[in-house]
């Protein structure tokens, strides 16, 4: 009898892992047919090989740039909701809460502060893009770190990370207002791609710090995936099975900070992907982290990359290049209100 | 594995709650630790268990101070059956009783062996919670969560067995049925069993080696004779019991009747 | 007293760590540098790769033009500008394709008679009015709002210089580094972040440089210059009082959003004879009520789009700008359209702004303002009220 139900939870991870591939790829592939543009993309294998031999120059045929920046906005969106889906998965362990997402320790707004303040210092430094991203990344793992500090103060539980969280994310949130306020350039809206991010204008070189903490992130949860599991059930519990709370804790912390830091610096702010990834790979495939933690970067990767495109419909119609990150909520929100009913009414 | 604890003073913040305990406890024993709620029983348990760090004395397993063990040789030795699981996340008895084999295991080891389920269907027909697997923990009655966490602490399979209050919610029937069950992985699994309960028929019925604790000390320790006395009773639990003898065990019944 | 696990667990996370720190530094140097790259294509491959396209209209255009530019003026390329974020950026050859991202670089680029090499203009950029046939033709295409840019389009434009505005923080930090990636040429003006009107005669220098048509930039130049020292000249001779002047973009329903001293807003009123409330404000802040009324200004200016006098009149009626000496004279100025446009464009029609805002402010001197586009507020009185009902 167990073992009937178990082969069948592994059966459904292999064909929810396969699916998940596949529809990765073919979302990827459409999203190159995808844009503002209508180009024929004929030559596509050809201009393919030829992209990833030579990155800096101008194509002579303007449809190969056009490919390039869809490729690399694909890379950008796909990578992002892969770093939330795991981040996401690792923060409602944590909190044991299905209700959390990474943002609850407080680093979106605390980047937020950072971003505005160090606009309003230092203008002229602040024109340059990778000084940007750099502010957004220490911004965020700043706020990351006084949660941290709070909540050890508090006992160190999951709940007082999560009050803590919220402290410290309302600080910073009244914060960046006041400072908003203070910069009040009206055409500053730097900030606002920031709040509600965008794949569009993400560059090669910031690919790679996406897309590697993501997948070493992966590997690490994996090779705990006892500790996560165990932690499930209480501190008492993973302690009396042999594993600390704290030492799980404290790693999966650091992996969902530093993938949430490295998206908010990069991308800008994506709501919902990091709290709907872990419920839909929970639904396909139940608790148990060793299927969980493959799963949920593929779903929330095929949900961002899902929501860029619809951007870019959008966006062709539209006349105006809108946010990814407020698709994304607009997906989410009925989405969620839906969880939330359907879980109170149980 | 013998247990031996020394001296045991354990403090919560500013509060004592356990002070002057020693006993010992022996490989195969069936030990119920009783008393009063407040009293300090789980607390005791957690100390055992090292969940919880003594403020003076020590507890000593097979000549070795508790804190020189690493937790998980610590969690092939002992399980705390903890009756507040954490059921916040929607996890099913399946994916519970898979996480038992852990402390036995290699960290790293994914895969996961056909005797352990083979092990899973065993126990689980022995507590008859077959039915129950695919079930999601909060959706289960008390009654049938106990059984769960047994279950659990069986595959985990330890040497000692630290249960806290298993019949605390518990129909009569299952009240019996519980202890019944522990007294039976006592006798065929030669498991150490330590169980705290707050109630005094039970432990009339099934004690063999039973600690009376009160305001954290040891009142009295030892077999039902020498603990289930009125006057102990009268001072601990202040009510007034008879004695009676049922099939040769001796029952306390509260009679505060006015 | 640490576990092994535990041990092996932080130590696999810190090489990770390493790895992705290390690696995603070695991997970005090597897939793309980020700086400013110059084209280096011939000219004849443009022809070829573009006559696939349904711009064949536009390409007439430029071969035309291409051929009278190589015949009547001295080669001067490769030449090194500086833009108006500092950088240094090398022009190999004369820029045939342009997109402008501002409705003001578009303005200035058809004042400097650059408009047909234009392939892609912002969607607010609507004068000259050629501009609008342009694009309905087809022969310029849309790029988006200057704020939501859509790359794409610019990039599929396959411009040789793309004009970007500082103190745009998008154009700044979005736009710029990724339009550049893809080796195209971008190029910062002033633009909004004029402070007078000698920094837009620096755009304009700066843009006739690149085409070199300096001296068409002169020209024109010179022509807006004498037209601002003359409403100087005859404030100069006069003894005036300055009065104060509250400018505001938009109706106060949108927020008191007005200019301060440091913009080119500000310069025109305070070089029309008037003082700017908002004056010891930098940026563009959002005023409050009690601020406003100290200053009790005697001139109201409203610049918005779409809003009509009486819709606006029952407005200001109900906010404490109806205490304002502007309100009690009828001082209140509704600038839309084509007048908001002017004044809150810093460009070659500077001149034209500052002759509206000088017939706004000294009407006794330069004479009353009578466009369609400016309405006064009506003050009407009661009796004529209760007459029209």
């Amino acid at each position: 009898m167990a073992e009937k139900i178990y082969y069948k939870g592994v059966k459904r991870f292999v064909f929810s892992l396969i699916f998940l591939m596949i529809l990765s790829i073919t979302l990827f592939i459409s999203s190159l047919f995808i844009g503002s543009s209508s180009i024929n993309l004929y030559k596509i294998v050809h201009m393919l090989s030829n992209i990833f031999l030579n990155k800096n120059s101008l194509y002579n045929d303007p449809m190969m740039n056009i490919l390039d920046l869809r490729i690399s906005r694909g890379i950008a969106a796909y990578f992002t909701g892969f770093a939330l889906g795991l981040a996401g998965l690792l923060i409602q362990t944590v909190t044991r809460n299905p209700l959390a997402d990474p943002y609850i320790l407080g680093l979106s707004t605390s980047s937020l502060a950072f971003v505005s303040l160090s606009i309003l210092l230092f203008p002229d430094i602040m024109i340059f893009r990778w000084n940007l991203v750099l502010i957004a990344f220490l911004g965020a793992l700043t706020g990351f770190f006084i949660t941290i500090g709070l909540s050890k103060l508090a006992g160190g539980s999951s709940v007082a990370i999560v009050l803590s969280g919220i402290a410290v994310g309302s600080f910073f949130g009244g914060v960046s207002h006041l400072l908003l306020y203070l910069v009040q350039a009206r055409y500053n809206i730097y900030i606002m791609y920031l709040l509600t991010g965008t794949a569009q204008t993400v560059l090669w070189r910031e690919l790679p710090y996406l897309i590697y903490p993501s997948i070493a992130g992966v590997i690490i949860s994996l090779l705990i995936y006892k500790m996560l599991n165990a932690y499930l059930y209480g501190d008492i519990y993973s302690r009396q099975l042999g594993f600390p709370p704290g030492v799980t804790r404290t790693i999966s912390l650091v992996i969902t900070s530093i993938l949430t830091a490295v998206t908010i610096s990069i991308v800008g702010i994506i709501g919902f992907i990091g709290l709907a990834s872990p419920h839909i790979t929970r639904f396909l495939v139940g608790n148990d982290h060793r299927f969980t933690i493959v799963l949920s970067p593929l779903v929330g990767g095929v949900l961002t990359l899902f929501s860029d495109i619809s951007v870019r419909i959008i966006s062709y119609a539209y006349g105006a290049e809108l946010p990814l990150g407020v698709i994304t909520m607009m997906i989410g929100s009925p989405f969620l209100a839906f969880l939330i009913i359907k879980r109170l009414r149980e | 594995m013998m247990i031996k604890i020394e001296d045991l003073e354990v403090w919560y913040d500013s509060i004592p709650v356990l002070r002057d305990v020693s006993l010992e406890i022996n490989r195969g024993d069936f030990i119920l630790i009783i008393g009063p709620n407040g009293s300090g029983k789980t607390t005791l348990l957690k100390t055992i268990a090292n969940l919880v760090k003594p403020k003076k004395g020590a507890v000593y397993i097979d000549g070795r101070e508790l804190n020189r063990y690493s937790p998980r040789s610590l969690s092939k030795i002992l399980s705390y059956i903890d009756p507040h699981l954490s059921r916040e996340m929607p996890t099913t008895v399946l994916e519970l009783l898979m996480t038992a084999r852990y402390p036995r295991e290699d960290l790293f080891k994914i895969k996961v062996d056909k005797e352990f389920i083979n092990k899973i269907n065993e126990i689980a027909k022995m507590l008859r919670i077959e039915d129950l697997l695919e079930r999601r923990l909060d959706q289960v009655s008390s009654g049938e969560l106990q059984r769960i966490i047994i279950a659990r602490a069986l595959l985990q399979d330890p040497e000692i067995f630290l249960v806290d209050e298993p019949t605390a919610f518990l129909d009569l029937k299952y009240r019996f049925e519980i202890m019944d069950l522990l007294k039976k992985i006592n006798r065929e699994y030669m498991k150490t069993m330590i169980v705290t309960t707050h109630d005094l028929i039970l432990a009339g019925l099934y004690g063999e080696k039973i600690i009376l604790l009160y305001k954290g000390m040891i009142r009295a320790a030892g077999d039902v004779e020498k603990v289930l006395k009125k006057d102990l009773v009268k001072e601990v639990y202040e009510i007034d019991v008879e004695e009676i003898y049922v099939n040769n065990r001796k029952i306390l019944i509260p009679i505060n009747m006015k | 007293m640490v576990s092994k696990t535990t041990t092996f667990s932080i130590i696999m996370l810190l090489i990770g760590v390493v790895i992705g720190v290390v690696g995603g530094y070695f991997t970005g140097a090597s897939l793309g540098k980020g700086s400013v790259q110059t084209l280096t294509m011939p000219i004849t491959s443009i022809y070829t790769s573009y006559l696939t396209t349904t711009q064949i209209q536009t390409e007439t255009r430029i071969m035309t033009s291409q051929i009278v530019t190589t015949v009547l003026t001295t080669p001067q390329y490769p030449k090194t500008i500086v833009d108006a974020l500092g950088r240094e950026i090398k022009i190999d050859k004369e820029p045939m394709r342009i997109v402008s991202t501002m409705p003001s670089i578009t303005e200035e680029l058809f004042a400097l008679g650059l408009g047909f090499r234009i392939v892609g203009v912002d969607s607010y950029s609507n004068y000259p009015p050629e501009v609008i046939n342009l694009r309905k033709e087809g022969k310029i295409a849309d790029v988006g709002g200057p704020w939501t840019l859509d790359l794409e389009k610019i990039i599929s434009l396959r411009p040789d210089i793309v004009f970007l505005c500082r103190g745009v923080s998008v154009h700044e930090s979005l736009y710029a580094p990724k339009l550049e990636e893809r080796g195209l040429k971008t190029v910062f003006l002033l633009c909004d972040s004029a402070k007078d009107q000698y920094d837009v005669y620096r755009d304009l220098r700066l843009i006739a440089s690149i085409f070199n048509r300096d001296d068409v930039a002169e020209s024109l130049i010179k022509t807006i210059d004498k037209k601002i020292n003359d409403v100087i000249g005859k404030l100069k001779t006069q003894n005036i009082s300055k009065p104060n002047v509250l400018i505001l973009l938009g109706p106060p329903s949108w927020g008191l959003w007005s200019a301060g001293g440091n913009t080119f807003i500000s310069w025109l009123i305070t070089t029309a004879g008037g003082v700017n409330i908002a004056s010891q404000y930098s940026g563009w802040p959002q005023l409050d009520y009690e601020y406003i009324l100290s200053k009790n200004p005697e001139i109201i200016i409203i610049t918005a789009h779409g809003i009509n006098m009486s819709q606006l009149k029952k407005e200001l009626e109900q906010t404490p700008l109806g205490k304002t000496k502007a309100w009690t004279d009828g001082k209140i100025y509704l600038l839309s359209d084509e007048a908001s446009d002017i004044v809150l464009r810093p460009g070659p029609r500077i001149a034209d702004a500052l002759d509206m805002l000088s017939k706004i402010i000294h009407p006794e001197i330069f004479g009353e303002l009578s466009r369609s586009d400016v309405q006064k507020i009506l003050m009407i009185m009661p009796i004529i009220l209760i007459v029209k009902r």
